[in-house]
């Protein structure tokens, strides 16, 4: 073997094994979501939610192989410019599936695990009343259509809003968090809040059964951040490139990562005054608000930007509340919400960052305002209509929600064939206004009774 | 099914490559299965539901190790 073959055949290796790591990574942040939505259900639905996060899994993986990672290949130019060019991902190419000189394979997973995190976020939102049915459908069109659709436009080497508008956005926020932000939006406002989350136009607190799994859950999606990011970073054997051609290095992902991480978590504790649902959500609106630029901005700045985007994701929780829009666990507002200001903050940040030129598209616009807000809102338009629309269809047939009586006794107790907790848990009630009571079945709370 | 006789000079090498028809059976029986777990799904949902609607137990017999008791 001569010395380039013996080059060749080694970035071929070290390719496959550095998406290998990032797919390891990004399960992480399934597992991440289930602990984090298993808590944040109430006790009579935390193995529901828990199967509708494994069930996410398997069927965007299956269907992205069966058509996603087509959409992918086929739509980078708008609307289907590139149809001729998407054969060798068709499901029976050559490409798609055991061939020693493709390395399809190992981007195809990648591509499969941020589709199932796409579809993942609608998830959480939709916790305690949708059919899992209904909810495998819909994120089966988010996680195999709508994202990878989004992604052939703004996260592809020759995507329109790349040749066209100059964009750039490093880290996904468009094509992950903004259009699963807005495709969950379109399917809350078909849904309906879960029974009793608002009485009289009054939001009324339903409490997570386990807060403390929700923390942990989210820390477990921190980590897989970490193989996101790596995933969202081109290795080639003369360097690191970001997808849209322009070089990086994982050291420039590490300052925005960690900085974005901790000004989203200072920020939001700051503007929830220490809630801490909000404040460790906090972490993920930083990264998110920080993603479009994270291969470009100074730490100092990413924390700024990030903290800001901390600061505002109560906001937008409480002004969906006056929607009657029960979002269990924050999605529109973490990932749309923070996705779109990001977005919108980074085309005035990164305006003038030039672009690299494209074989057989010549050199981009440069980064700038009108690119990066125009994106934006295309992707979120992308997003919400098909969600919107695809919901009203399942609601028409009467196949969106589950029926009241079963959602007032619990998913569990139907179609779940076990339980989580058969000997029950301790609680912690309030016994008066003065007073609160731990308690569980085993001991006299009276004698526990703690004033305040 | 193998697609090859030697490894010198291979390039796919999963079974039936190269033959696209039964590539093609494979997804489609593939796809078919997936299909079925959609349509399984729903009628598990709806049994289900009726049953507690009914107040009567989901599943016929003694309730298994961890399985909740008849609603």
């Amino acid at each position: 073997m001569s010395p380039d073959e013996t080059l060749a055949s080694m970035e071929g290796v070290i390719t496959d094994l550095f998406y290998w790591v990032s797919i390891a990574l990004m399960i992480s942040i399934h597992a991440g979501f289930l602990a984090y939505e298993m808590g944040a259900s109430r006790s009579k639905n935390v193995l529901a939610a828990a199967m509708k996060n494994l069930l996410t899994f398997a069927v965007v993986t299956a269907t992205f192989f069966f058509f996603g990672w087509w959409f992918y290949n086929a739509f980078f130019q708008f609307p289907v410019g590139a149809i001729d060019a998407a054969t060798a991902a068709l499901p029976w190419s050559d490409d798609m599936g055991p061939n020693l000189t493709s390395v399809t394979g190992i981007f195809w997973g990648a591509f499969a695990l941020f589709a199932a995190t796409t579809g993942s976020i609608l998830s959480g939102a939709v916790l305690e009343r949708i059919r899992t049915s209904a909810f495998l459908v819909l994120t089966t069109v988010l996680g195999s259509v709508v994202w990878i659709i989004a992604a052939a436009w703004a996260w592809h080497p020759n995507g329109w809003l790349l040749t066209e508008w100059g964009w750039h956005d490093f880290g996904a926020a468009a094509c992950v968090h903004l259009v699963a932000g807005a495709f969950t939006l379109g399917v809350l406002m078909n849904l309906g809040p879960r029974i009793g989350r608002f009485v009289g136009g009054q939001a009324i607190t339903i409490r997570p059964h386990n807060l403390p799994l929700t923390m942990l859950g989210l820390m477990l999606i921190f980590i897989g951040f970490f193989g996101f990011l790596m995933g969202c970073v081109v290795y080639t054997n003369t360097g690191y490139l970001s997808i849209f051609g322009n070089p990086t290095t994982l050291s420039a992902i590490a300052f925005s990562t960690l900085m974005g991480l901790a000004g989203g978590i200072i920020g939001a504790y700051v503007s929830s005054k220490g809630e801490p649902f909000w404040t460790i959500s906090g972490g993920l609106a930083g990264v998110i608000s920080v993603a479009p630029g994270m291969d470009l901005y100074h730490p100092a700045l990413a924390f700024i930007i990030a903290a800001v985007g901390g600061m505002l994701i109560p906001h937008f929780g409480r002004m969906l509340e006056k929607f009657e829009i029960d979002d269990v666990v924050g999605a529109v507002a973490v990932h749309g919400g923070c996705a779109f200001y990001g977005l919108v903050v980074s085309g005035f940040v990164l305006w003038g960052y030039p672009n690299v030129p494209i074989d057989g598209f010549g050199t981009p616009p440069e980064v700038n305002p009108l690119g990066q807000i125009g994106g934006a809102i295309v992707i979120a338009v992308l997003g919400f209509v098909p969600g919107y629309l695809l919901s009203l269809g399942l609601k028409k047939m009467n196949m969106l929600r589950i029926p009241a009586e079963v959602e007032l006794a619990g998913l569990d107790l139907s179609e779940v064939p076990a339980t989580p907790y058969p000997e029950g848990i301790p609680i912690t009630t309030l016994k008066e206004q003065d007073a609160v009571l731990a308690s569980d079945d085993s001991f006299d709370p009276t004698d526990q009774e703690v004033t305040v | 099914m193998s697609p090859i006789d030697s490894w010198d000079g291979a390039t796919a090498v999963f079974t039936g490559a190269g033959d696209v028809p039964l590539d093609v059976l494979f997804v489609v029986v593939a796809f078919a299965m997936f299909i079925g777990f959609l349509v399984t799904m729903v009628r598990h949902e709806n049994h289900a539901y009726e049953q507690m609607i009914a107040h009567t137990a989901v599943e016929k017999g003694p309730a298994v190790e961890g399985e909740p008791s008849a609603y």
